[in-house]
């Protein structure tokens, strides 16, 4: 019997057709493996993004909500898209169903759309990857081996899947089932385009949450994988321990091809530092800036995670080049206070946040989202008042920024090179520690802070981004 | 009619100056109040609910952890779970946050470990729906080799 697979995006993500779906279909089309793609978080989105429900609806998955806590009428609105999309799954006359368990917040979603399908057809072999497979930020495959355990999938992924789900569909020697190591591919080959129909790139526009300028057509794709820095609080080292990036003119070239096969305007990036290596970075961006001005295309924007460096690790013409591209950015700042961004090994200084912001300062570049930590374990009142006073420092370039994001106070993914400082001590959650070096920064404390930035936030009406759920994260691990 | 579930719950006590108290309640009744010597196996039947709650209590730590002259704990009053059985669906505790449920201890601690070292409850909740679906498809398995 032939294998087909369907691909799942299961809730929440953000509302566009997945790149790592599309970049694994490629995948498995190239192997000459019958699979499709079944989004049902853009589905969810089609459904209730505009309804009252909308916001318990992300509570549920946010929070992880068993059904002894969910409304009667909430759980028959879940159960019907559960039950919608299983039929639908089915109706694509799968052999495979591959569910893409992308963060923990798609645990919930993700274990009952396996009960439907397996209630309603239990042939079909269930096979889930993605990082909501591990327990945040720790290579145990604890949500993996809980599916097995109740036989809500036959398989698991542990790590990057690409190659191994190719490898497990034709019959091959692959690593499945492994609770304890996060399998990765440093020789990952990340050239393959990733094609999306006419109709796919207009819901690109449509449901993205906070569309960038450009309203016309969204290509969501990514450059690299992993990080250079190796941030203490971070958790990609953890789970990836090298950078790699497409060719820059292998990159160009799906992007040329977008705008001119499908008159794209915007790109999305998912890269977790766009700019790990500025050779590659800037040739890349001389390629685009070329084209962009002989084709006299000016409406184009392009977003992705970039990673601020020392004013001596930034070559001046990455701004101008920066500018000509449409850049929107979002960057983790952090900290303003020295001490604090030293600890953190973010390898840059307050005074080249101020540098990069000043030279920045130019028509087509803004601010996707700017990132902060309040609350780091060492991070003493005077810290935080240098904090308090960087961030008043930015409001000069509020024009260009579009969000800003300050969490919900420092959280330590467990193994990061935080969780082993000495005389840290770590509770159940990520944001459940307390560091005996610094022991006026209770919890308390800590979210006084927060509170205090969020003031901050609201007398200069700074745009928060996805503050409700951020609240709603507060609101649950406070209520412990 | 709805499987009956047989329980089944390995633990092991280790004794400071006394054994664990542990006390198991089954959807909020107590089915198991006593010490736990060494190991002990634990044997219960349940019709499921929709509250399908199992809570492991440790209740009489106190500070009698015997150390010696270098302060080096010698024995220490604690309890380990094992393994949590529901017929034949094993869920092997003994490797450490293999799965993610937690034990809350008094102080509200809340730690994904099946070790009890504090006075707390180690709660295993589950899904009435996800337990008929295995027990159904365990019975299919079984029906299809006979």
């Amino acid at each position: 019997m032939n294998k087909k697979i369907v691909l799942v995006s299961v809730p929440r993500l953000d509302p566009a057709p997945q790149a790592n779906l599309r970049f694994l279909l490629k995948k498995l089309q190239d192997a000459n493996i019958d699979s499709e793609i079944f989004d049902a978080n853009l589905d969810l989105y089609k459904r209730y993004s505009d309804l009252p429900s909308w916001a318990d609806i992300e509570r549920w998955g946010i929070q992880q909500q068993d059904r002894q806590n969910t409304s009667n009428e909430l759980w028959q609105e879940l159960e019907k898209s559960f039950s919608l999309w299983a039929e639908q799954i089915i109706n694509l006359h799968p052999t495979h169903v591959g569910i893409c368990v992308f963060t923990g917040e798609s645990r919930n979603w993700t274990q009952w759309l396996c009960y439907h399908i397996r209630k309603a057809n239990p042939d079909i072999v269930i096979v889930l990857g993605g990082k909501g497979i591990n327990k945040p930020g720790r290579p145990n495959a604890d949500f993996g081996e809980y599916c097995l355990s109740w036989n809500l999938c036959d398989y698991y992924f542990n790590g990057e899947s690409e190659l191994e789900l190719v490898n497990f569909l034709q019959d091959r020697p692959c690593i499945v089932n492994n609770p304890d190591t996060f399998v990765s591919f440093n020789d990952l080959d990340l050239s393959d385009f990733v094609y999306y129909s006419n109709d796919e790139y207009q819901l690109t526009s449509k449901w993205y949450d906070q569309p960038i300028n450009v309203q016309d057509k969204l290509l969501k794709t990514y450059s690299t994988r992993g990080c250079v820095k190796k941030c203490t609080f971070c958790d990609v080292p953890l789970l990836r321990s090298n950078w790699s990036m497409r060719s820059p003119q292998n990159l160009f070239d799906e992007i040329r091809f977008a705008i001119e096969e499908h008159n794209v305007r915007s790109i999305a990036f998912t890269d977790e530092m766009i700019n790990g290596s500025n050779k590659q970075f800037l040739a890349w961006l001389e390629l685009l800036a070329n084209y962009l001005e002989k084709n006299n295309i000016q409406d184009f924007q392009w977003e992705s995670q970039f990673g601020l460096k020392s004013k001596q690790s930034i070559p001046t013409r990455t701004f101008d080049l920066l500018d000509r591209t449409g850049a929107a950015l979002t960057i983790g700042i952090d900290h303003f206070s020295n001490a604090v961004l030293d600890h953190m090994e973010k390898r840059y200084k307050q005074d080249d946040i101020f540098w990069f912001f000043e030279n920045a300062n130019k028509p087509k570049i803004t601010y996707k989202i700017l990132m902060f930590i309040v609350g780091y374990p060492t991070e003493t009142l005077a810290d935080f008042e240098i904090f308090k006073n960087g961030i008043v420092e930015l409001f000069q370039y509020q024009p260009q920024i579009q969000a800003w994001d300050f969490g919900q106070t420092c959280s330590i993914p467990f193994g990061s090179k935080l969780s082993k400082l000495e005389n840290i001590e770590l509770g159940a959650q990520q944001v459940d520690w307390y560091y005996h070096n610094n022991p006026t920064l209770t919890k308390e404390e800590r979210l006084n802070r927060l509170s205090i930035i969020d003031q901050l936030s609201q007398e200069h009406q700074l745009n928060l981004t996805r503050a409700k759920a951020t609240s709603l994260r507060v609101e649950s691990w406070t209520q412990q | 009619v709805d499987p009956t579930i047989k329980l089944t719950i390995s633990l092991t006590g280790y004794s400071g100056r006394a054994w664990p108290e542990i006390k198991i309640l089954v959807q909020d009744q107590v089915i198991w109040d006593r010490p736990v010597e060494n190991q002990q196996i634990i044997h219960h039947e349940f019709s499921p609910s929709d509250n399908n709650s199992i809570q492991i209590v440790h209740h009489n730590k106190n500070n009698d952890t015997v150390v010696d002259a270098n302060n080096n704990i010698v024995q220490d009053r604690h309890c380990l779970i094992n393994y949590i059985k529901l017929n034949e669906l094993v869920f092997d505790l003994d490797s450490f946050s293999r799965y993610n449920y937690p034990f809350v201890a008094e102080d509200n601690e809340s730690i994904i470990t099946n070790y009890l070292g504090k006075n707390g409850t180690f709660y295993f909740n589950f899904e009435y729906p996800f337990w008929k679906l295995w027990y159904n498809l365990q019975q299919r398995s079984v029906d299809s080799k006979i």
